[in-house]
């Protein structure tokens, strides 16, 4: 008899340690894809901000430290302040700028998100005709308070894809 | 007495600081040969280079494809056939730097790279580079590279 009990209560115990693994792998699962949504909600505001021209959207979720290697400039702008300057830059050029990624993809890993693609950037000046290049851009993100911000941009434009 | 707490205040901040300092020293210094020990293997052509402590979906653009290679499997595999074409490679990074933000951390810069390739004159290439780092069970990883080209000259 003292043996059927304990063999059920084995049998008990081994049932409730495989659902608490079960339910906490499937709560693990559901906060990496809930992490993975919010980079990509970010990275889709992040856009609409530039398309929109909206510099305070742009400066809402980038880090002090960001580093940006861009198009318009070899060298990079290194924190947010020159980084804010160069997106004013860019605005300030164009009357119309609407930048278009493809392939896009994401990736996380721990506490950093990449978010990386091709873009078709069509720029039409205040004076001058409408342009179109092609090139290649990767946002690096770090989530140290619990939220995505931009930590790195950098788009290389490619050869020929004017 | 207020004298006394005031010194542990002034002492537990002060051994805070230096405790954090020195954590983030540690990370910037791995970091850096996390990042020297790659451009060694590069210029001594071993194909492991960004893949020996990369993470396993690493991804890279670079001069070689519009296209991103993806995985450290793919990296070893182009990185060989761009070594196989080539006598001598060497890529040197200009002004490199290096920054922590909390478990992530990014190395940028200038680079030349210079390659005699087997046939055919030399070539140079002036360009840009990111990378980014992810800190995983207290080790540094390579999650991301990306080099663009601003001007090549033969």
């Amino acid at each position: 008899m003292r043996n059927q009990e304990r063999r059920t209560m084995s049998w008990r115990c081994v049932l409730v340690v495989t659902v608490v693994l079960v339910l906490g792998s499937i709560a693990s699962e559901s906060a990496a894809q809930q992490t993975r949504d919010a980079l990509i909600a970010s990275f889709g505001e992040e856009l609409q901000a530039i398309n929109g021209k909206d510099l305070d959207a742009v400066m809402s979720n980038v880090h002090e430290d960001v580093v940006l290697f861009g198009l318009y400039s070899p060298f990079p702008a290194v924190g947010k302040a020159a980084f804010r300057q160069a997106v004013q830059d860019y605005f300030d050029t164009f009357e119309e700028a609407n930048l278009n990624p493809a392939h896009e993809e994401y990736m996380v890993v721990g506490e950093t998100g990449v978010a990386w693609g091709l873009y078709q950037l069509t720029t039409k000046p205040k004076s001058g005709m409408e342009q179109t290049v092609n090139g290649q851009y990767m946002f690096t993100y770090a989530r140290p308070s619990g939220q995505w911000q931009i930590v790195s941009w950098h788009f290389s434009p490619l050869p020929g894809g004017n | 007495m207020v004298y006394e707490k005031r010194g542990i205040v002034v002492g537990i901040a002060l051994l805070f600081l230096c405790v954090t300092g020195a954590a983030y020293g540690d990370d910037l210094d791995d970091v850096r040969a996390a990042f020297n020990a790659d451009m060694k293997r590069f210029n001594a052509k071993d194909a492991s280079a960004f893949a020996t402590d990369a993470h396993d979906e690493v991804v890279l653009f670079g001069m070689l494809s519009p296209f991103a290679v993806k995985g450290k499997v793919a990296i070893t595999e182009m990185l060989e056939g761009f070594f196989a074409d080539s006598e001598r490679v060497t890529l040197t990074p200009i002004n490199p730097e290096f920054r922590v933000i909390g478990a992530s951390a990014l190395a940028w810069g200038h680079f030349t790279n210079t390659e005699v390739p087997a046939v055919g004159p030399r070539e140079v290439i002036h360009g840009r580079y990111t990378f980014t780092y992810a800190k995983r069970d207290g080790k540094w990883v390579l999650v991301g590279l990306h080099f663009s080209p601003l001007g090549v000259e033969e």
